[in-house]
């Protein structure tokens, strides 16, 4: 039961968006930054685009965040120098210029792409100490993508999003889930012969499914695709496909109208053929697409993962070794990791024998040290 | 520019030498459903569903098949493959010879 004096959703967007007109103060600077929240229906992008003909800054800043979404890495790399190059010092477009650099990279495998957006990040006298909490934030986030969480701050670590402004508690939920789910694949301490990572992913649709909820509430459409995609990927691998495909027709519904490939193809890899199969069936070019992006985000993401951390052992290893070696670590059978995969036991077999190959791994249990 | 290239289907990724046999591996996929998403990947022969033997009656295997009766794991931490069987000389080696006296099938000289 909600109170009859709290504040809905749509109320607080107004008051933001009150307190921002004509206003130079700090609330202005994240309004500019969360355009995503006027963003709340499938197929509008056009109509919020056109919305925002009178603010050249603000309709770049959307179409940032919109290209991104549609994997238009190469679009959104050109409007972000053009931004880079309006800003002034302590401005808080900064930050949107450093995350959306440094996610950019990732598609695009550009190593001086990702240097430049942390360099970005880090540097420059920042007096707002609120604008400075923020730049950290992204920072941290930008490092956890590859699957470095060392950065995050303390308050972060415990769910505890209050020193970001609210506008930004979305995204940061959406971040912390991800957290949690590389801090599983961290743990060495097995339990009852399973890995933590394992008893972890059984219980991450209990925590995902109410930050669903408050994300649909709160009309974050983009964010509610990419929770969605995550709740499924964490179904999937429980071995609960249909309540994962509850979760992925919905991001389809949401996501397909505007070309929002990017969270599809990020969580592609992870569902086997699930969603593979409903967007075949659904849109054939955006199932070219999303496949083409799915290749392109997980190759960039080996490229950076091995350039920052200065790996070896096992940067040879293929996008499907990667998966499989995975699922073996967590203990499943290979004839298990075929059924979820929907492949067949002896290409199990192979990629396990030539990840061992690449790594120097003497058993498929010291996998996890590469994986 | 920092792309790998993909192998084609057909493509030959290597042949092995085995005692007086060849055989040349070449890029596929195991069943149907794997080529509407998947890379090929080299595809290895059937040899516990159409085994071969060297001309003194030892079985060619591939290091990935299931093992035997005989099997005995090399190590303490069993995968369960003939790659990590103490009869499998070389677990590098994707096609290799059995060295287990008990699968060994005797030669014509040998019966007579």
């Amino acid at each position: 039961m909600i109170p009859p004096l709290a504040v809905k959703p749509e109320d607080g967007r107004k008051k933001a968006i009150a307190r921002a007109s004509g206003d130079t103060s700090a609330d202005h600077k994240r309004e500019q930054l969360t355009l995503l929240t006027r963003y709340n229906k499938p197929g509008t992008a056009n109509a919020v685009l056109e919305s925002l003909a009178d603010d050249p800054l603000m309709q770049d800043i959307f179409r940032i965040q919109l290209y991104h979404a549609q994997g238009k890495a190469t679009e959104t790399k050109e409007l972000l120098y053009k931004l880079k190059a309006k800003e002034q010092p302590g401005s808080a477009l900064r930050t949107l210029v450093g995350s959306y650099m440094a996610q950019c990279a990732i598609v695009l495998g550009d190593l001086p792409l990702w240097n430049e957006a942390q360099k970005h990040l880090e540097s420059g006298e920042i007096a707002d100490p609120v604008l400075r909490v923020q730049m950290d934030f992204w920072y941290a986030v930008n490092k956890s993508i590859i699957n470095d969480t060392s950065y995050f701050p303390d308050w972060f670590r415990r769910g505890d999003f209050t020193p970001l402004p609210r506008e930004l508690h979305p995204m940061a939920r959406l971040c912390y889930a991800k957290y949690l789910y590389i801090t599983a694949h961290e743990a060495e301490q097995w339990a009852n012969d399973r890995h933590p990572a394992l008893i972890f992913l059984q219980t991450m649709p209990l925590i995902l499914e109410p930050l669903i909820t408050q994300t649909t509430m709160e009309g974050v459409m983009v964010t509610e695709i990419q929770l969605r995609m995550l709740c499924a990927v964490a179904y999937h691998i429980n071995g609960d496909d249909q309540l994962a495909l509850l979760h992925i027709d919905r991001a389809l519904q949401l996501a397909l109208p505007d070309q929002l490939y990017l969270p599809l193809a990020e969580n592609r890899i992870r569902l086997g053929n699930l969603l593979d199969d409903r967007l075949e069936a659904l849109d054939k070019n955006a199932f070219a697409e999303v496949k083409r992006l799915s290749r392109n985000c997980q190759q960039g993401w080996v490229i950076l993962h091995n350039a920052v951390h200065n790996t070896t052992l096992s940067d040879a290893l293929t996008l499907r070794e990667r998966q499989i070696c995975k699922l073996a670590v967590y203990g499943l059978s290979n004839k298990e990791i075929a059924d979820r995969l929907s492949i067949s036991v002896n290409a199990v077999k192979q990629a396990l024998r030539s990840a061992m190959d690449k790594t120097g791994a003497n058993s498929r249990s010291e996998l996890h040290h590469f994986v | 520019m920092y792309r790998k290239n993909t192998p084609q289907e057909g493509e030959v990724y290597k042949t092995i030498r085995v005692e007086e046999r060849s055989y040349t591996i070449v890029y596929g996929y195991y069943s149907e459903k794997e080529r509407l998403s998947e890379e090929p990947i080299p595809i290895f022969p059937d040899l516990a569903q159409n085994p071969e033997y060297t001309a003194d009656g030892r079985p060619i295997v591939t290091r990935i098949q299931d093992p035997c009766a005989y099997y005995q794991c090399r190590g303490s931490d069993p995968d369960g493959w003939c790659a990590d069987c103490v009869y499998y000389p070389n677990d590098k080696e994707e096609i290799g010879v059995c060295q287990c006296e008990q699968n060994r099938h005797c030669t014509k000289e040998e019966t007579q």
